[in-house]
């Protein structure tokens, strides 16, 4: 493990981003009053250069390495995730600069925090050592709490903020606690396949599996699982639409990939046959609560981004199940969580991209009665917003019907699991309920006022990217899913160890 | 041989795609360029695959173009092909062909219209979806095409969807249609059954075998072959309009004219007929089969042209024409004389398309009525459409050397001559025969009582609309003078050549005898004996409606409603069938689909599924809030709680519902595997076989074996302890030792 110059250019997207966040931070400082679409395209060139970036390292990331002195793991479940951020940050900042245009709080840092944001998803994406881990997860975090406060006249997104900030806090003692049990019980090992190669033994002791636990509490309370869920809804309402977005989509994919990484291969999977930690069943239950909790609470939300905030636990809920299934060694999991999560992200930046357009100022139009009329008034958009909630609710022939379709049948291959599958079909008819309310409301009622809105290139750009992805999802599934099933046998090899 | 019979459908669909996106934004001459452009290129594609790559492929079964695998499931292997044989080809020609006609003819008449590109788009549309049907080389293929054709005709005749009565003409038309595909669905069923392939030539090549599967007796004595034959005749009776579903057809006169003249003229409503020639091997398994197709045909070529003896409105009478020739075709292809009945179709599609035209041209002069008792004397006033509506209607009438004569002839000549029908059924052929040229007699009569009533005598007009009457544009026009000539002279492609020796003249015979079999030889005495009958016929109907109606309404035709005032209006009420199904079909139908909305939806739905749920959703609701409240100490809380849950499930101790125990004689197994929630779990079993504080056996075994002392009643105790976490649960159990 020696280090040399050249490993370097393994965290070349990394460099991109958090370089380009820096130089945005620095140009910003300069920045004239209208000068600062200039610093969303600087945004958007460096997500486009730290994608292909991350496309131009997919061939050699076939097989596994590890450089940077065992801190940072290169293989294809990272790339795909990777790829996955980026493209996160891309529609984020296509859709908040006009966003916060109209609405008066357009600042620059405002991209430089969301590059900054992805660069720490990476790290928790790549990370192979628990030290990696957890400043990747602060970094992310952090950039988070500041992206839910930044509207600073807004009340609600200074509420939410510091709501978030508290508790995450408060998950990330959890964190720390947990990396010092198992530090200490494995004998100093921070390193994945260190811990890995003692977790036999150590789970025998009780401090290592509270450790483990502690971890786990950890970050799915960044997944917002029930009863680790209460910040979201409070943040998701407060946010700037376009942050939520981004939130809902890039930060909790960036946690599944840590779950993933750590309980898939090194707490769990087909290395640990028989599940000694017993992890698995305590996810279980808590997938059955997470989806149950969130569908019945959206239920009754009147406001659109308080019910899609319910709506996303309900999604972690379900991708829970693929955590399960993954858990109990089924192969071809970890790819149906992977395919998953790219259409969860497409989906929630679209539908967040659409709230976000269909309010002006001083009018966010927020509730189910707002958008009444929609589909005669702005049809393009409605029929938009119809394609995500559909894909939301798991309706062919978007990708959220394939992405329910392959998690589901991972975990049908275990009689085991046949509860929780039960479960996530009888909750995802739970939610076409709600989603299909919105849709209603825009098609068969007449608008109570009118409904324009601000002219914006990029967001229509962002919009008709996301829709187009979500149904090429829907119909094409093949591509990502082989993707993603390289990116899951990537992380199979590791657990053969 | 594979060609890309592909464009041809996907030219249409094409245009129909770029109209349908983008039609509002472009001006009315982009719009209807594309569309001609889309339909009059098909039929380029069309005639080039016909005449130049054809001819070669004749003998292996036509062209063939697999556009890719559409399923697999077991022994069902269905791809999405195309074929192109001559029956199909003639069928491509047809549609594409007076398509485009029609489609220049619209720029005309629909130059009114608001939703200009929309109405575009469905006619592309509807060109693409019946071109699917034609080329299709298996039943699914064809059905995609056959549902696409009925998606469009709905769509187009609510094209005006704004009046009810257009809306409500729709509806009839698609439900009438469901019935029918549900036979479709149900013969298709049968075959796959039967024959384990759904493609043309598979199918047919079963048939011309004699297949065990299909000839095998099923029910009522009856072998498969008929219940299939049959089923498929009722998808096809819906969508060819024929007795007992013909009833939608009149009703479908409310769209467009050009789409009457397209859809429920000279195509869509022909399928029916192409699907019987299609699948004519089939057919011929079964004679009844073949005789119920003959006789309904017949029927109702008869019964259509009767009630068009007293409809007063040009296109209605036109739409019981329509029917009535459909009769025609179906007789003809009932009677096994396939090529006879392509060949009426073919004829028919070109005189029937004009006379549609030009009532659409004649409706455009009278500033939209269609009520003939207004009308009279037009034949000066706009006299291309007069020329074009004379000759399509001698062809009609079948006057010699016009096309509908020898198709006409070609059918009945057949229904006398033809022996598919066997000993039993010999009857059915005269029959037929006979009630058709009784049906020609009064298609002659009603198509020239229309032709006297419009154009000859004086204008029954009022003033006001006299005044306006005018020759319609270039761009109607023109279509319709290339039909008429279709109409006068495109009779000869069939000409009946056997006559005078020389088979060989009859070209569409010629071409179709690969796919349908050779034509039917009929005997020189009956071809002349029913030529010489079907001329008369024709100049007896044409001079008794001069008798009657020449110049106007004459003396003779008012003393024959006066003398027989019930039998005219039964007539003009067309035979009260609508009342009729109303009765018996509609209404009690509503009642029983009341019946059910009371118990499932009022009831089953609306409570049980409804309210029942909602009220526990409400309770959920409440308690949630609670937890939900805002502020973040009560959040902490929560997390805290969750934190101690989940410890709490992972420490809980290990707890086995009982343990199993095994007795024999003195010795005893236990077996303490736990149910739940200890599998993988490294445990310690301590076992205590009499209760009495001293541990038996002990360690990480969940089974252990004991020899009791002494017959006797114990108590067995097995404590399990999770050495993790401390914890332990305790577990007792009696036994009885003899």
């Amino acid at each position: 493990m020696s280090f040399d110059l050249s490993q370097l250019s393994a965290i070349v997207p990394l460099i991109i981003v958090t370089g380009m966040g820096c130089l945005i931070l620095l140009a910003e400082t300069f920045a004239r009053n209208r000068a600062r679409t200039g610093l969303a395209s600087l945004a958007l060139g460096g997500c486009v250069f730290a994608f292909v970036a991350v496309a131009a390292q997919w061939d050699a990331a076939a097989t596994k390495t590890t450089v940077l002195q065992g801190m940072w793991v290169m293989d294809r479940m990272a790339l795909f995730l990777d790829a996955t951020f980026v493209a996160t940050a891309a529609i984020t900042v296509l859709i908040s600069g006009p966003f916060m245009r109209e609405h008066g709080f357009e600042f620059g840092e405002f991209y430089g925090i969301v590059l900054f944001a992805t660069g720490g998803m990476m790290m928790v994406s790549h990370a192979d050592h628990l030290l990696m881990l957890l400043i990747g997860i602060e970094t992310t975090s952090l950039a988070a709490y500041v992206l839910t406060g930044c509207w600073r006249r807004n009340a609600r997104s200074s509420e939410g903020a510091m709501k978030y900030f508290l508790m995450g806090a408060f998950a990330t003692g959890f964190l720390v606690y947990g990396m010092a049990l198992i530090y200490g019980t494995t004998g100093g090992e921070m390193t994945y396949a260190g811990i890995a190669a003692k977790a036999a033994v150590s789970s025998n002791s009780s401090l290592f599996v509270a450790g483990v636990y502690f971890v786990l509490i950890a970050l799915i309370f960044k997944v917002a699982a029930v009863p680790f869920h209460m910040w979201a809804p409070d943040t998701y309402e407060g946010a700037p639409t376009p942050a939520t977005g981004f939130m809902a989509a890039g930060v909790k994919a960036a946690a599944f990939g840590a779950i993933l990484r750590l309980f898939g291969t090194v707490f769990g999977g087909p290395g640990l046959p028989g599940e000694p930690i017993g992890w698995v069943r305590i996810l279980a239950t808590v997938a059955i609560l997470t989806m149950t909790f969130g569908n019945l609470a959206a239920l009754r939300q009147e406001n659109i981004k308080r019910m899609l905030a319910y709506s996303s636990i309900a999604h972690a809920g379900y991708l829970l199940v693929g955590v399960v299934a993954v858990g109990v060694g089924i192969a071809g999991a970890q790819s149906a969580v992977l395919f998953y999560l790219v259409t969860y992200t497409f989906t929630t930046l679209g539908v967040f991209g659409v709230i976000a357009w269909v309010g002006k100022r001083g009018d966010e139009r927020l509730f189910v009665d707002d958008w009444a009329g929609l589909g005669t008034a702005r049809p393009a958009l409605a029929l938009a917003m119809t394609i995500f909630l559909l894909s939301l609710g798991g309706v062919p022939p978007t990708g959220g019907f394939f992405g329910k379709f392959y998690l589901f049948r991972a975990a049908m291959q275990s009689p085991e699991l046949y509860p929780l599958v039960i479960a996530g079909v009888l909750n995802s008819v739970v939610s076409v309920y709600y989603y299909l309310r919105v849709v209603v409301a825009m098609y068969f009622r007449d608008a109570t006022r009118p409904l324009d809105s601000y002219p914006s290139a990029s967001m229509r750009a962002a919009l008709v990217l996301t829709a187009i992805a979500v149904v090429v999802l829907g119909l094409f599934p093949g591509a990502v899913v082989d993707w993603a099933g390289g990116a899951g046998a990537a992380v199979a090899k590791v657990a053969g160890l | 041989m594979s060609f890309s019979l592909r464009l041809i459908p996907l030219l249409p669909f094409a245009g129909a795609t770029v109209l349908l996106l983008f039609g509002r934004a472009f001006s009315r001459q982009w719009v209807h360029l594309i569309a001609c452009l889309a339909i009059g290129t098909a039929f380029l594609v069309s005639a080039d695959a016909f005449f130049t790559a054809l001819p070669a492929a004749h003998e292996s079964g036509g062209l063939h173009d697999i556009v890719w695998a559409w399923f697999a499931s077991g022994d069902l292997k269905v791809d999405l092909a195309f074929r192109m044989d001559a029956l199909s080809g003639v069928m491509c020609l047809i549609i594409t062909f007076i398509g485009t006609l029609i489609h220049i003819y619209s720029a005309g008449y629909m130059s009114h219209e608001k939703d200009y590109a929309r109405f575009f788009a469905y006619l592309n549309l509807f060109c693409g979806a019946m071109l699917i049907l034609v080329l299709g080389d298996s039943l699914p293929v064809m059905f995609v095409g056959w549902e696409g054709v009925g998606l469009c005709s709905y769509l187009l005749i609510g094209f005006w969807y704004g009046q009810t009565a257009n809306a409500n003409a729709g509806k009839k038309a698609f439900i009438t249609n469901r019935i029918g595909d549900f036979g479709f669905l149900l013969g298709m069923f049968l075959l796959f059954s039967a024959t384990n392939t759904l493609d043309m030539p598979g199918i047919n090549a079963a048939a011309k075998a004699g297949a065990a599967g299909l000839t095998e007796i099923s029910w009522m004595g009856q072998p498969v072959a008929f219940w299939a034959a049959l089923f498929l005749f009722v998808g096809a009776a819906g969508k060819s309009a024929q007795i007992p579903l013909y009833v939608w057809l009149p009703d479908a006169m409310a769209g467009p004219t050009p789409v009457s003249a397209l859809i429920h003229a000279a195509t869509m409503v022909t399928a029916g007929v192409y699907m019987v020639a299609r699948l004519g091997a089939l057919y011929l398994l079964s004679p009844a089969a073949m005789a119920i197709v003959a006789l309904v045909g017949a029927a109702t070529a008869i019964f259509a042209a009767i009630i068009g003896f007293a409809q007063n409105d040009f296109k209605k009478v036109l739409a019981y024409s329509t029917v009535s020739q459909l009769g025609f075709m179906f007789a003809g292809v009932g009677t096994g004389a396939f090529g006879s009945g392509v060949f009426h179709l073919y004829t028919h599609a070109f005189f029937k398309a004009g006379l549609f035209l030009c009532a659409g041209s004649v409706m455009h002069a009278m500033s939209g009525s269609g009520d003939i008792t207004k009308m009279g004397g037009l034949g000066r006033k706009i006299p291309w459409t007069h020329r074009v509506f004379f000759v399509c209607w001698l062809a009609i009438c079948g006057v010699p050397i016009f096309s509908g004569f020898f198709s006409k002839d070609a059918i009945v000549a057949g229904a006398f001559a033809t022996h598919v029908f066997g000993e039993s059924l010999s009857w059915v052929g005269p029959v037929v025969g006979t009630v058709l040229l009784l049906a020609a007699l009064c298609t002659s009569f009603y198509m020239s009582r229309l032709y006297f009533l419009v154009f000859s005598g004086e204008c029954r007009a009022d003033h006001e609309t006299q005044h306006h009457i005018h020759e319609s544009p270039i761009e109607m026009v023109g279509p319709l003078v290339v039909l008429a000539v279709g109409a006068g002279l495109g009779g000869l492609i069939g000409f009946p050549g056997g006559l005078f020796g020389h088979e060989e003249w009859n070209l569409l015979g010629h071409w179709l005898e690969p796919v349908v079999g050779p034509e039917l030889h009929i005997p020189h005495a009956v071809e002349v004996t029913v030529m010489a009958a079907s001329t008369a016929v024709a100049f007896v109907g044409i001079f008794l409606a001069r008798a009657f109606f020449g110049g106007g309404y004459r003396e003779p035709a008012h003393q024959f409603a006066r003398s027989m005032p019930g039998f005219v209006a039964l007539v003009r009420d067309k035979f009260r069938v609508d009342e009729l199904y109303n009765f018996f079909i509609v209404r009690p139908l509503r009642f029983v689909s009341r019946g059910l909305f009371v118990i499932v939806d009022r009831i089953v739905i609306d409570k049980a599924m409804v309210e029942v749920p909602a009220a526990i959703v409400g309770v959920f609701g409440r308690a949630a809030r609670w937890f939900q409240a805002g502020d973040a100490q009560r959040y902490l809380a929560t997390f805290a709680i969750g934190v101690a849950a989940i410890f709490y499930l992972a420490t809980r101790p290990p707890a086995p519902d009982a343990f199993k125990v095994t007795i024999q004689g003195t010795a005893v197994d236990v077996d303490a595997r736990g149910v739940a929630g200890t599998a993988g779990r490294t445990l310690l079993y301590d076992f205590d076989f009499e209760a009495d504080g001293t541990v038996d056996r002990k360690g990480s075994s969940p089974t252990a074996h004991f020899v009791y002392e002494g017959t006797g009643t114990y108590v067995i105790r097995v404590t399990i302890k999770d050495p993790r976490w401390g914890t332990s649960t305790r577990l007792e159990q009696k036994v009885r030792i003899q």
